[in-house]
Parts: structure tokens; C-alpha cells; sequence
């Protein structure tokens, strides 16, 4: 059977930036991964956005986490497409899935999950009020351009394809 | 596209590498079915994903069944949150493990990947991971979170029943076999 889990692109920041943004992302697989290792200039939620749609008013997420301080979890709602945070002192890591981004038959759902040390780990699940196919996927400091991208950010794009 | 690249990041960042998930099987639903079954699945693997697009208008408990086995072999727990502002919560019910929320619509599919470790080992019962979320059914109807499962049985696992009984057109599951080194 062919190998159907395959990295699409890899955008590594050699200097600070607003976003990282990958376009023109073939209609072949069946779902996306973005693998996301950022660092900011300060501290702040982190968006995801797709074909450009930049009104945080066509998406709605839910939120559940915790921050290991022996607190209680949080679960919270927004009509924003945010996803977490992104921090100066610590990396973060978060693994967005975008599945059937192709179909034009529904509703489009991201579920994600993630964390930054030393603060929170983080589940989520969104919609994107579209049916068109996604054709790209930016990502960015909620705050920009109050605060941006770090040099040395990563975010990797993978295709998985179903036989 | 960079092959090597792939594997470098997929081991920093804790996906697969590219040559070792392959694609078993796939059912793209045309019509509303009651559950979705892999069958005659091969041992050839170490683990098992099935990523599961799950479009249905109504709401109950989404519910594995492992070798047809219907038996309470089963047992789960769960973290989740409804986005409502409270904790989220656990349970450890002693029933089939679920393999998604159940807050489904027609509007809002939801959405599911399903990990089932060493499915084919027979020295170990066997364990299941699922990440799910939807978010956007209704005011109460929110959900993202994790169940853990356990089969408690050392058969290898050769097939795969997935329940919801209003699962419509444009659902799709996916099962992928990830091999071990």
C-alpha cells in the first residue's frame, strides 16, 4: 500500500513575520495537519485563518484545557478563530487537524490540540462557517502587528490521503 | 516536498512519518446508515487510526465495537469540555467506549481521530485514544475532548464497528494502519 501520510511544506521564519501562510495547497489528500512550533514577541492568542477570510465573525470555537497548577480546567466558546497562544519565553506546540478540506458538502471543522510549557495545554475544536475548499491556511499572532511571528517559528503542512 | 524533511519534523513534532501510515480502508457514506464496520483488517501494523468525518442529525452515544463482541468487555473514561464556561469533566462508565461526542448535526459534522494501540498484540487487552471535538451545534451542544477505552481482551483486533444510528450522506471514515520500526 503507498504511503499516504506526506509533508506538504515547511515554512521556517529566518526573521520575524506577521504570518505564515501556506497557499496553493494541492486538492489531493483528504485531510490536513499543521504542525506548529512558534515563538512570539510577547504573549498572545494565536488565529488560524483560511482562503484569507480574516473576519473572525465566519468561525466559532470551543476550548477545553488546564494549566497544571492544581486549579480546576477551564472549557470557554468564542466566535473567533482563535486556537492559543503563543508566548516570548516559551515555545509552543500545537497539531491542527483539518479534515475532508476539500468537500464543498459542509461546514468546515478544525479540531486541534496543543500547549505552551509552563502555561496551558489546550484542546479545540472549530468551525469555518464556508464550504468552499481550503485552499490555504494562515497562521498568526491574534495581535498582529502589536506582535508577530519570531525568527526560527516553524509550522509544517502534511497531507493525508485515504485510499 | 522534501521526504526527509517530513520525517525530521514529524519526529520533533510528534506525527507520522511519511513512510510508515498507509491507508487500509475507506467508507464514504451515500446514504444514512446505522454503523460503519472495517472488516477483515490486516495484523500487518502496530497501531491503528481511524479518522472519522461524522455527519448525522442525531444525538447519542457514538459507540465502538471491537471482533463483533458484545460482551461488557469494555471500559472508558473521558475528558471533555461544552465551552459553557465550566470545568471540564471525567467518567469512567464500564460500557463500549465511545469514538466521538455526541452532539452531532447535519450542520456541524464532528469530528474524530481514534488511535488503537498494538490492536494486534495477543499478550495485551487493548487501548484506545480519541480525540474529538464540535463545536458548533448550539448553545449547549459545544463539545472538544479525549476518551480513553480499553477492550479487555487479547484477540487481536480484526474488525471495527463504529455505531451511530443517523450517520448520513458526506460522513467518511478512514482507517490507516501505522507501521512499527
Amino acid at each position: 500500500m503507498p504511503a499516504t501520510y506526506e509533508p506538504i511544506a515547511t515554512t521556517t521564519l529566518g526573521s520575524a513575520q506577521a504570518s505564515i501562510t501556506f497557499s496553493s495547497i494541492p486538492q489531493t489528500y483528504t485531510d490536513l495537519v499543521l504542525v506548529i512550533n512558534a515563538i512570539s514577541n510577547g504573549n498572545d492568542a494565536m488565529i488560524y485563518q483560511l482562503n484569507g477570510d480574516t473576519n473572525g465573525a465566519n468561525y466559532k470555537q470551543v476550548t477545553s484545557g488546564g494549566s497544571g497548577d492544581g486549579t480546576s480546567g477551564f472549557s470557554f466558546r468564542q466566535d473567533l478563530n482563535t486556537f492559543g497562544g503563543v508566548f516570548s519565553t516559551y515555545r509552543n506546540c500545537y497539531i491542527l487537524n483539518f479534515p475532508r478540506y476539500t468537500s464543498t458538502a459542509t461546514y468546515h471543522q478544525m479540531i486541534g490540540h496543543g500547549g505552551v510549557p509552563r502555561d496551558t495545554v489546550r484542546a479545540y475544536a472549530s468551525t469555518w462557517f464556508n464550504t468552499a475548499a481550503i485552499t490555504s491556511i494562515t497562521v498568526a499572532s491574534f495581535s498582529t502587528p502589536s506582535y508577530t511571528l519570531s525568527s526560527g517559528s516553524i509550522a509544517t503542512l502534511y497531507g493525508i490521503k485515504a485510499a | 516536498m522534501s521526504p526527509i524533511l517530513g520525517i525530521w519534523a514529524s519526529s520533533q513534532q510528534g506525527a507520522a512519518p511519511s513512510n510508515s501510515f498507509e491507508s487500509i480502508a475507506t467508507v464514504s457514506v451515500g446514504s444514512t446508515v446505522s454503523s460503519v464496520t472495517f472488516s477483515s483488517i490486516p495484523s500487518t501494523y502496530k497501531h491503528l487510526q481511524i479518522r472519522a468525518f461524522l455527519v448525522s442529525g442525531t444525538s447519542e452515544n457514538n459507540y465502538f465495537q471491537f471482533n463483533s463482541d458484545t460482551a461488557t468487555n469494555y471500559q472508558w473514561h473521558q475528558f471533555q469540555g461544552d465551552g459553557s464556561g465550566n470545568s471540564p469533566y471525567a467518567s469512567n462508565p464500564t460500557s463500549n467506549p465511545p469514538w466521538g461526542l455526541n452532539v452531532s448535526n447535519a450542520t456541524y459534522p464532528m469530528v474524530s481521530i481514534i488511535d488503537i494501540l498494538d490492536y494486534a498484540d495477543t499478550n495485551k487487552f487493548k487501548t484506545v485514544r480519541t480525540f474529538s471535538g464540535n463545536p458548533g451545534q448550539n448553545n449547549s451542544g459545544y463539545r472538544v475532548g479525549f476518551y480513553s477505552g480499553a477492550w479487555r481482551s487479547t484477540s487481536a483486533v480484526t474488525s471495527i464497528t463504529l455505531y451511530n444510528s443517523n450517520t448520513q450522506a458526506n460522513s467518511h471514515f478512514a482507517l490507516y494502519g501505522i507501521k512499527g520500526a
